[in-house]
């Protein structure tokens, strides 16, 4: 378990109030437990992650893991008002728990707080865009953080405090920074402002031109850009022999390494998760997609540790005796075969593929 | 990223901690993908005063793909584990059970092709929970040596005739 990871996973119980751990738990997916990322509804109204569903439907041929219902990928529908309270609650979730704290503190000394809070209020209010709700219920409250945020001018911009994270932010980008989760700090806005300085002059022209030639972002988008935007039909493994399912999967940009059902696998987990991206909001591309698949696949090998093979030679004298049985015993099996008056030459190239695959880096 | 498996592990975990077990439920260890749940028969039952160990074996593709669940024959509560109710010094067995086979291994749907992954470690609990309780006979179930002597160390691979729903 990456343990660094493990400290992000959030849970209804995050809460103290009743209602609000109600809240949470009712947004979220009932397969991963997370909240719900693009969710789909089937038609016995249930709602899951679209990853999620679709993973389980793969596996679990075709039931509503919530009702045992029969449903199939197709049936499934993009529930967008949950999708979109779902995205709205994520980003408004760490201001909750923050707000929920300070409620819970003990009023102390308040009335030197109000005071205090209601001249930052006034100031910020002048300043800025900063949701209005956290000031006014953190001056009921009364707690010290949060609340010292006297905007500040630093190189001719209005500087404030994040409600969220303390963080001291450009006022005019306040509000992105709470939409990208305090994730987004000073640093990063000046980039952006560069950025933009940068392009200004030379917008007006490029658009001109974009609208002579065509998009110039079009023309460029290369195949790792694309953007999931039509689904992958479901496919019948049976009917694909190896060679055309390994093109298939080299053509999308996996690797065609592995047996037959380690493709079919792979190909299958490929589809789910880019139907899911489909299903998105805001579709990630197809390179982000890619290393996700690479992630898992990863992930899979941990579970399935393969020998590690440093040096060839050392294993090969290490797994003699294993070897030579193993040859001993192909060996008896083709004589037994040229015996029976069996075709001689294939038991004997069965023995050199086994004497040749069997240090494992060599494949 | 940690991987779907141990983030809803660690989910189910964490709810266990703070909400606590239902009763006759309790975690012994929580150890990566291998846990141990003790369970017990509340209520008038032919189980009464009995404990069982559950293992619970969890495979990168939780929770699409179901756990791996027996009872531990023999188990003895380990040294490191904080259980109150589970004796250190007392050794327990499998339960005496038309479905559960001496060397643990359960014939229940849920376990095989009725799993779904919205199923949890505590209802999985709650189900064998109540299978035992609804259990009028002590028996083994009828090709209990048969099936031993040739049982594969993973229950998912055996293939149960699911027949009987009323225990």
């Amino acid at each position: 378990m990456d343990d660094a990871d493990l400290y992000s996973i959030t849970e209804p119980n995050d809460f103290s109030n009743d209602q609000l751990i109600k809240l949470d738990s009712s947004l979220r997916c009932s397969i991963c437990k997370d909240l719900i990322t693009s969710p789909m509804i089937t038609p016995c109204s249930h709602s899951f992650c679209s990853l999620c569903i679709r993973e389980s439907l793969t596996v679990a041929a075709g039931k509503c893991p919530v009702c045992q219902t029969t449903v199939t990928d197709g049936q499934l529908k993009r529930n967008t008002m949950l999708s979109e309270i779902s995205e709205a609650y994520k980003q408004t979730r760490t201001l909750l728990l923050r707000l929920e704290l300070q409620s819970l503190q003990p009023l102390l000394s308040l009335s030197r707080k109000r005071r205090r809070s209601d001249t930052s209020m006034e100031s910020v209010a002048t300043t800025s865009k900063v949701p209005r709700l956290d000031h006014r219920s953190s001056s009921g409250a009364g707690s010290s953080k949060g609340i010292q945020a006297t905007p500040t001018k630093a190189k001719g911009r209005t500087m404030v405090s994040c409600p969220v994270c303390d963080d001291i932010v450009d006022s005019e980008y306040i509000n992105l920074h709470l939409d990208k989760n305090c994730k987004l700090d000073q640093e990063d806005i000046e980039e952006i402002q560069r950025a933009s300085e940068a392009t200004k002059p030379s917008n007006g022209q490029a658009k001109a031109w974009a609208n002579v030639f065509g998009s110039s972002k079009k023309g460029k988008l290369n195949q790792a850009d694309e953007i999931p935007s039509r689904r992958i039909p479901k496919m019948n493994y049976d009917l694909k022999s190896l060679k055309q399912l390994r093109d298939l999967i080299a053509d999308i940009g996996l690797s065609d390494k592995g047996e037959l059902a380690q493709l079919k696998l792979r190909h299958e987990r490929w589809v789910n998760l880019w139907n899911a991206e489909v299903d998105a909001t805001n579709p990630r591309t197809k390179s982000q997609l890619l290393k996700e698949m690479a992630e898992w696949e990863k992930g899979r090998l941990k579970a399935k540790p393969p020998p590690k093979v440093d040096d060839a030679q050392e294993w090969l004298e290490n797994n003699k005796s294993q070897f030579d049985q193993l040859v001993s015993s192909a060996k008896a099996t083709s004589k037994k075969h040229a015996a029976d008056g069996a075709n001689g030459n294939g038991s004997n190239g069965e023995i050199i593929e086994i004497t040749s695959s069997s240090p494992p880096t060599e494949r | 990223m940690a991987s779907i498996a141990s983030r809803r592990l660690a989910k189910e975990l964490r709810d266990m901690q703070t909400n606590g077990c239902p009763a006759g439920i309790e975690c012994l260890s929580a150890d990566g993908d291998r846990w141990i749940m003790g369970i017990e028969v509340l209520g008038d039952s032919i189980y009464t005063g009995e404990k069982f160990a559950l293992s619970f074996r969890f495979e990168p593709q939780y929770p699409i793909s179901s756990p791996v669940v027996t009872f531990i024959p023999n188990f003895v509560l380990p040294a490191e584990s904080t259980s109150t109710s589970f004796n250190r010094n007392t050794v327990y067995t499998t339960p005496i059970h038309p479905h559960v086979y001496s060397n643990g291994h359960i014939c229940a749907s849920i376990l095989g092709p009725e799993w779904s992954p919205v199923l949890t470690v505590v209802s999985v609990c709650i189900t064998l929970q109540s299978m035992l309780a609804s259990c009028k006979k002590k028996e083994r179930p009828v090709d209990n040596d048969r099936y031993v002597r040739n049982a594969p160390d993973n229950p998912k691979k055996t293939r149960f005739h699911y027949d009987d729903d009323t225990v």
